[in-house]
Parts: structure tokens; sequence; C-alpha cells
């Protein structure tokens, strides 16, 4: 019997789970993108087959890193930057649970950039959303990485002299295996790469354009929208890195201009996880490591033999 | 004083004198010796002097002197750097056929040994440290056969010819020696049927780790901490368990973290500057009431400081790194076989109190491989307590009149149970914010203050239910006190010897409790004289003491990056005894 009872468990899941009693109302602004990632994260669960008790939300510092104040799973509201390391050794600790990380530009692609790299790179098993609204919204309105070049905010008064952080492209380098761009004024679409980021077996990256229109008032609400798969504008193969990379540049050079384009980028199916190359390996029991302590025949195991290479 | 004899091998970092001076060591261990090791060594990979040091004697050893009986010298430097420690009755090896023309000081005895001609008829130059130990069995009457063991076991997995050829190289070396030279220096090692294991503290750290149920661990290369890592590493996974080397300690610490809310047995081990970047987590570990174990073996600091030098400058910093207030254990382990049972009450306190436990460490015992008879590590006493850990069926006896998990329920001894996730009814937040039973983030004043109250009652139920016992030495009557805290006490151990041969009536207070620690108010008032020990400039235990003990105390303070050693304490405290208490 496994010591994780909600894992796995088979039965209709309703929206309504997701939805706390402590605290149902978020406190975001009116008109946030922030309850885009809500509503569409709350959607896309229950189509994919999980109980609130399965998953394991863990977010960073940021208007954003309430997200999992509002949705009722077990959750994990870390500090500033450090989201992903927390997710992906719970995911190694019980690679059983759902794990998703969450948080703002300023916290992944800033203070958290170092980590979002490497768990890029590793390829661990985890669906990563950035809350991308090109400013600090928290700590009202300062300067994020993805600002755009010329932007004026309070620390930067004659406008930011820095080219924005290219996050999808980032992501692709590092070493992603599934990188998406959503916006917040498409639920359907955020919904529906959620579903693919979830099933997805490795890190997956989606960039979620969110409005803050409390401090980001030059950023549009990230309308009109283009779908790149559904436009005919566009033709590109998701499996070819090279096509990828250059769709995801255009995609990042005409944003500033007032051009919004939203999609799959890059989805690579075969490469496997960093669970999956240390299980190969031997380095990763097949058993989760947080399952062994209720095994009854594990007896601790004290290690008698321990002492045996020191003689 | 133990009849103990005292053998090296220096050379240049890259010579394999690590593991030549380990094989020594083992041979020793073998023929029922007690040993105790220290190294000597520059932090670079080639050139720079390397020695392996070790001190042995049929009875129990435990800290270096200043008297070196057997060198064997691969550099002249080898010779310069031990000059002071050498004496009459001294035996130098060395290759007197290499380019170098050693410069052996009045007294010693040269033994010129061809080293690498004679690997080279046995097999090959690469063995000439071999030859050498071949000649240091001849000249202390220590059976070859015992270095046969050590042999087998350092190169069994290569291969028996191999192992043939440095029995070989073994033997030409003694051979040599007996051929060549009529010694009598007086050795004659004798040997016992005891059967010692050997091992240092990083190993016992790492043993203690699998033993308590460690099972996953992330951290970033630092000297001295490393080996810990290693340790574990190919070892952890035979129990369940996991390694990850992570990109940096900010992250190290995280996924310890991450680990540990996902339900197993969590730690990270680094040094100094690498507590500094895990210190903006401790915080969220206590607030989130998480169970983890972070351990500082320390080196020589601030900044990069001395690298690969011993020193006890992190103290402060482990009782007091970090914003706010940060409810915390500290555990200081005091030897080696004690960094054995400290990691596993580390453990156990961690997850009975949700708390940050911090196992402070030092270089010294890091590297120092030691003999102990193997039930000094008895399993059978192992002894696991996941505190109140819930499962399915625990769960129900934590929900509110709603069914919503109290993760941070305010209770009589502060301690909240822990549900992990996937635990059916046990789905509940948590934060580094201030927070309410529920891990709702609050800023009501009587919310923050019962949460502020119930993690400090944490420690204050820890204070009265757990032991915090000091360890005593010496006469418990002695007008003379000493305290000390981590890795001197073998050191101070032996030095009661020299003092009461010079007839100074000594106490040694060993604390491998930092927080909570002792309270030797009493102790302290019942001596005359109190001297606090440390490897540090500025006295971090000895203002603790003072602070609560309202108190001065005398200090000895050492920070030159080497350990201290037994007749040089002994030396200290006579001086320190004649002079005026401070005011
Ligand atoms: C170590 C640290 N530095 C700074 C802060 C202050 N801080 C909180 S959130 C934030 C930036 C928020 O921006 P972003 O990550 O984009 O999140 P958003 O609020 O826009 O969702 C900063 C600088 C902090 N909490 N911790
Ligand atoms: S400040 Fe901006 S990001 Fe934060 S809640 Fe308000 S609108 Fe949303
Ligand atoms: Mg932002």
């Amino acid at each position: 019997m496994s010591a994780f009872n909600a894992i796995g468990e088979e039965r209709e899941i309703d929206r309504d789970e997701y939805t706390p009693g402590v605290e149902p109302q978020p406190t975001w602004c009116p008109g946030c993108g922030d309850f885009g990632v809500l509503k569409s994260l709350k959607q896309a669960l229950p189509e994919v087959g999980k109980t609130p008790e399965e998953v394991l939300t863990v977010t960073g510092i940021g208007c954003s890193g309430k997200l999992n104040s509002y949705l009722d799973t077990y959750g994990f509201h870390t500090i500033h930057g450090r989201s992903l390391p927390v997710a992906r050794a719970a995911k190694l600790a019980n690679p059983e649970l759902e794990v998703i990380a969450a948080g703002g530009d300023g916290d992944g692609y800033g203070i958290g950039c170092n980590h979002f790299i490497h768990s890029a790179r590793e390829n661990h098993d985890m669906t990563y959303i950035v809350f991308n609204n090109e400013i600090f919204g928290l700590t009202k309105g300062q300067t994020s990485p993805t600002s755009p070049k010329g932007h004026k905010s309070k620390t930067q008064p004659s406008g930011s002299a820095k080219t924005p952080l290219r996050p999808l492209s980032l992501s692709l380098n590092a070493g992603a295996s599934y990188v998406a761009r959503t916006a917040a004024v498409n639920p359907n679409q955020a919904k529906e790469i959620i579903k693919e980021a979830i099933e997805h077996d490795g890190f997956a990256h989606i960039d979620f354009l969110t409005q803050c229109p409390t401090w980001n008032k030059d950023a549009r609400q990230y309308v009109p929208y283009i779908d790149v798969q559904d436009s005919d504008d566009y033709d590109f193969d998701v499996s070819d890195r090279a096509e990828a990379a250059e769709m995801m540049r255009e995609t990042e050079d005409v944003l500033n201009e007032g051009t919004v384009l939203t999609g799959r980028y890059y989805v690579e199916e075969d490469r496997p996880s960093y669970g999956q190359e240390k299980k190969a390996v031997g380095e990763l029991p097949d058993q989760p490591l947080a399952e062994r302590y209720f095994d009854d025949d594990a007896e601790w195991e004290r290690s008698y033999d321990l002492l045996e290479r020191h003689t | 004083m133990a009849e103990d004899l005292n053998w090296a091998v220096g050379g240049e970092a890259g010579d394999g004198i690590d593991s030549t001076g380990k094989i020594f060591a083992q041979a020793l261990a073998r023929a029922g010796r007690h040993v105790f090791t220290s190294k000597d060594f520059a932090s670079r990979i080639r050139g720079g002097y390397t020695a392996y040091k070790i001190r042995t004697a049929v009875e129990d050893v435990q800290s270096v002197v200043d008297r070196l009986d057997i060198l064997v010298a691969l550099t002249q430097r080898t010779i310069d750097e031990n000059v002071d420690e050498l004496h009459d009755g001294s035996a130098i090896i060395y290759d007197g056929e290499r380019s170098w023309e050693a410069d052996i000081p009045d007294g010693a005895t040269a033994v010129d040994v061809p080293l690498k001609s004679l690997a080279e008829e046995a097999g090959g130059a690469i063995m000439r440290n071999i030859v050498a130990l071949g000649a240091a069995c001849e000249i202390t009457g220590f059976d070859v056969e015992y270095l046969d063991e050590a042999l087998e076991k350092r190169f069994g997995g290569k291969g028996s010819k191999i192992v043939q050829n440095n029995k070989a190289a073994a033997r030409a070396g003694q051979e040599y020696v007996q051929a060549n030279y009529d010694l009598d220096l007086g050795y004659d090692l004798e040997v016992t049927d005891e059967d010692y294991v050997l091992l240092n503290g990083n190993e016992a750290i790492g043993m203690g780790a699998l033993a308590a149920g460690c099972r996953f661990y992330a951290g970033y290369p630092i000297t001295p901490a490393t080996s810990i890592m290693e340790y574990l590493t190919g070892r952890i996974e035979e129990y369940g368990g996991h390694v990850v080397q992570a990109e940096d300690e900010l992250s190290a610490i995280n996924m310890a973290l991450g680990a540990a809310r996902g339900g197993a047995r969590s730690m990270t081990a680094t040094s100094g500057a690498g507590v500094d970047l895990m210190t903006e987590t401790f915080g969220l570990v206590a607030t989130s009431e998480t169970p983890l174990v972070i351990t500082d073996v320390q080196r020589s600091g601030p900044s990069t400081g001395m690298p690969t030098k011993q020193e006890q400058g992190d103290l402060n910093m482990a009782l007091y790194a970090g914003h706010g207030e940060v409810p915390r254990f500290v555990v200081a382990p005091t030897t080696i076989t004690e960094c054995f049972w400290k990691t596993i009450k580390a453990f156990n306190l961690a997850e009975k109190y949700n708390t940050p436990v911090f196992l402070v460490s030092d270089l010294a015992m890091s590297v120092t491989e030691q003999t102990f008879p193997p039930e000094a590590f008895d399993m059978d006493d192992v002894e696991i307590d996941r505190g109140k850990l819930v499962d399915d069926d625990g769960v129900d006896e934590w929900l509110d009149s709603q069914g919503r998990f109290r993760a941070h329920a305010v209770t009589d001894d502060g301690v909240s149970p822990r549900a992990k996730p996937g635990t059916v009814d046990g789905a509940h937040m948590s934060t580094g914010l201030e927070h309410d039973e529920l891990g709702r983030r609050t800023e009501a004043q009587d919310e923050r203050v019962r949460q502020v109250d119930k993690r400090n009652r944490k420690v204050e139920t820890a204070k009265n239910t757990e032991e915090w016992e000091y360890r005593d030495f010496g006469d418990p009557d002695a007008d003379n006190l000493v305290i000390s805290w981590g890795s001197n006490e073998g050191a101070l151990v032996e030095a009661l010897e020299y003092l009461e041969d010079d007839g100074i009536d000594v106490r040694v207070i060993s604390v491998p409790y930092i927080f909570p620690r002792p309270d030797l108010t009493e102790e302290i008032e019942a001596a005359e004289e109190t001297i606090v020990v440390e490897c540090n400039a500025t006295g971090q235990f000895a203002d603790v003491i003072e602070h609560d003990t309202l108190t001065r105390v005398k200090r000895i303070n050492k920070y030159t990056g080497v350990r201290f050693k037994a007749d040089e304490l002994a030396e200290e405290i006579t001086d320190q005894l004649s002079e005026e208490v401070p005011a």
C-alpha cells in the first residue's frame, strides 16, 4: 500500500475542489492578468485527472507568488527566486506528485534565473509557469528583466537602457523540453497549454503574459494576440530546434512593437527527464524516496554493513 | 603517556601522499593499533607541500603532538617543514638517487633508499611510496604482512597483478633497509588482537546520516564539506536515497528543503562561504516548520580565507545567521564518533521539532582518520523519531471544524503536525510569510504573537525534555576548569595527562550543544579559574559563556589555521593559570 493514498486516486474531480475554503477571493487588482493563470489552472487540473491532494504548487515572491493561496492544493510559498529548487527536489522525493512551480518575471528571470537555467538544463519533470508582466508588480512597478528597452519606471526614469531578456530563447538554449507562451487574455489556449505542460515528461516552461494594469500601463493588455499554431502566417515545426529558435526570436522581437504571438514553440518528446536518466544509471531508486520510510521491510535499513568499508 | 610513534609521509601535492598515508594507517589499524592522523596541505592540486601524519599507539590516541619519529620525505621541503619536530631518534627515509641533495638535520638518522629504482624493479616507478612504506616497516619493527592486508584493500579492485607488485615493492623496501642498514632506534611496534575501524569525521557524518534514514542530500562542492557528499554518493542509493549536486548553495539548501517537504529525511552540507549563501533560506525552513539538517564543516575565513585550514570561526553564524529571529538548534560534535551520533540526534531533533538543525563540524575533524572499536558505532543503538508526522489516519485529529488541516496548529508543546503532499485530507498551504494555523498569511497582531510564541515554545519544550549534557573529563573537583567546544576535545583530554604529570589538576568540560546549551554557571562558580579554548581569534564561545554566566573567563585562541596539539595546549593552559583573571 502506498503511503500516499491521494496519489493515483481515480474519481470525478470538480473544478470547485480547487477553490479553497480558506481564501476564495484573490486580492489581485481588478483586471490583473494573474486571475487568468488561476482560472486556466483550475480548469486544466481536473481535466488531466489530478486531485488537489496529488498536486504540489510551489511559488516565489511577487503578486504572482500568491497563486497557491487561492488554489487548494498542497502549496508552498517560498522566498524570492527559489521556487524551482524546492519544487524539483519535492518531485524527486516523490515522483508521483504533480509538481508545478510558478512566479514572476523578476522572480524567475532575475533573482532566480540561475535556477531556471539549470532546472531546464537538467530537464526536471515539472511545469514552470512564469507570470510575465514585464514589471515588478508587488514592489510597485520597478523595471524587470523583461521590461522593454526605453520603459520608464521609478528606478529607470530615463527609460531602461537594457535590452529585455528573451525568455523563450533562453529556455530553449538552457534545455527545456517544452516551451510555450500564452496570455491571460486567452484562457482557453492557456488551459490547453497548461494541460500539455503537465502531461509532458520533462521540464515544461510556460511564459505566461499577465498584464499588470496597475504598474505597467505601457504594456497593452496583450491583445490582439495571435496563436502561431492557428495562424497561416506562421509555419514552423515545434520539434525542430532551429525553426523553434527562429520563431522564438521573432516572437520576442515583435512583442514590444505590439504584436503578441503565443502558442507552443518547442516540444521535445523523447528526451529523458532528470529522474528518468538517474533511474537508468541506478542513481535514483524506483520507489519514491519518501515512501521507503513506510515500507515495513525497510526496518530503517539500519545499515549494519556501513562499517565494513572502514575496516 | 601513550607509548606512541609519530610517522609522516610528505612531498608535493599530486605525489599520492594521501593514499600512501592512508595505506599505512590501515595497516596499523589492522594490526590492532590505534591511529590518529592529520594532514598538512596547500590548496593546490600540484606543486605545494603536503604531508600525511600518523600518531599510533596501542592505547587510544586523540591528538597530534610536536614530535616526529619517522619521516618519509619525497622532497627537501618536507624535511624543512618538519625540522622542528625531528629529534635525535628520528629517521628520515628518502631517495638519494633523486636529483635533490637531502639536507638531513643533525641527530636524525638518514636512511637513503633507492625508492624509484626498487619500485621500477617491482613493476613500476609509481610504487615508490610503497617501497618507502616497506622501509618504514623495517625501521619500526612492524610486520610487513599487515601492510599486505592494506594493499589488498586498496588495490584489490585493480586486479591481483597490481596487488602482487605492490607487495613486492613493499618487501623490496624492507629488505633493502635490512641489508644495508644496522639501525637500532628502539622502535618496535607492538600489535594486538583488536579489530578497529578507521574513519574520519566527514565519513562519520555521512554514515550517521544514512543510519538516521537520510534519503536525500543536495550540495555544492566546497572544501572541507565535499567529502560528505562523496561519501553519500554511490552509497545512499543502496538505501533508496539520492544525492544531487546543485548549481549553487542557494539551490542546494532549497532542494534539501523541497525534498524534506516531499517527505524525505534530508540534509545539505557546506562550509563557511556556502553557509553565507544558504542563510537566505534559514528563516523559510523555520517559519514553514520544515525539518532540515544543515551541516557546516568550518574552515578558515572570512571570505575565501584559508580554504584548507582549520578554524572554529562560524559559531556566531550558526547561532545568529538569518534576519529576524530564527528558532534553531545548533549541535557541534566533539569527536569523530560523536559526528556519527550527533548527526542522528540532529535528524531526530529536526523532525521532532520541525525546525532547522545546524550540525557544526570543522576541517580538522573532517580530514582526521582515527581508529575505533566497531562497537562505538553500534547500529542497534540508533533510534529514529519522526515526530508528529501524520499519515491518512493521523490527519483527522488535526482538522479544524471545516475539515482543513492545521499545519501550524498552536499546541502546548509548540509542535504542530506534518502531512506530506499526497496524504488524503492533508492539503494545506505553508509559507515564509507570517501565517495562522492553516498556513494563511496574516498580519493580525494576535495571530503573529501566537505563531512566534508557538515556534519559540518548541525550543523551550526541547530544552526541558531533551538531554543537552556536556562531556566531563579530568578531576571534577579541580580548581581549574577548561571549557571547549567542537573538535578540541581530544587534544584537551590528552593535555590532561601532561598537566597531571606537572601536578596541575584540571577539569575539562567539552560542550557539544551550542544551542540550546548546558548552563555552566555552577561549574564556573565552583572553579577558581576558567579558561575557554577554541580555534578562532575573538573567542566566540567564550563570549557566549560570559553572557550566560555573567562571569569573566580566560581564553586560549588559536587561529593559525592549524588545530591544537596536546602538548601545546598543556603549556598554554599552564601559562594562563599563572596569569591574572581579566577584569
Ligand atoms: C531577497 C529579496 N529581495 C527583494 C525582495 C522584494 N521583492 C518582492 S517581490 C519582488 C519583485 C516582484 O516582481 P516579479 O517577480 O516580476 O513578480 P510580480 O509581482 O510582478 O508578479 C521584489 C523585488 C524580496 N522579497 N526578497
Ligand atoms: S500590481 Fe499588477 S501584478 Fe500585482 S496584483 Fe496588481 S495588477 Fe496584478
Ligand atoms: Mg512581474
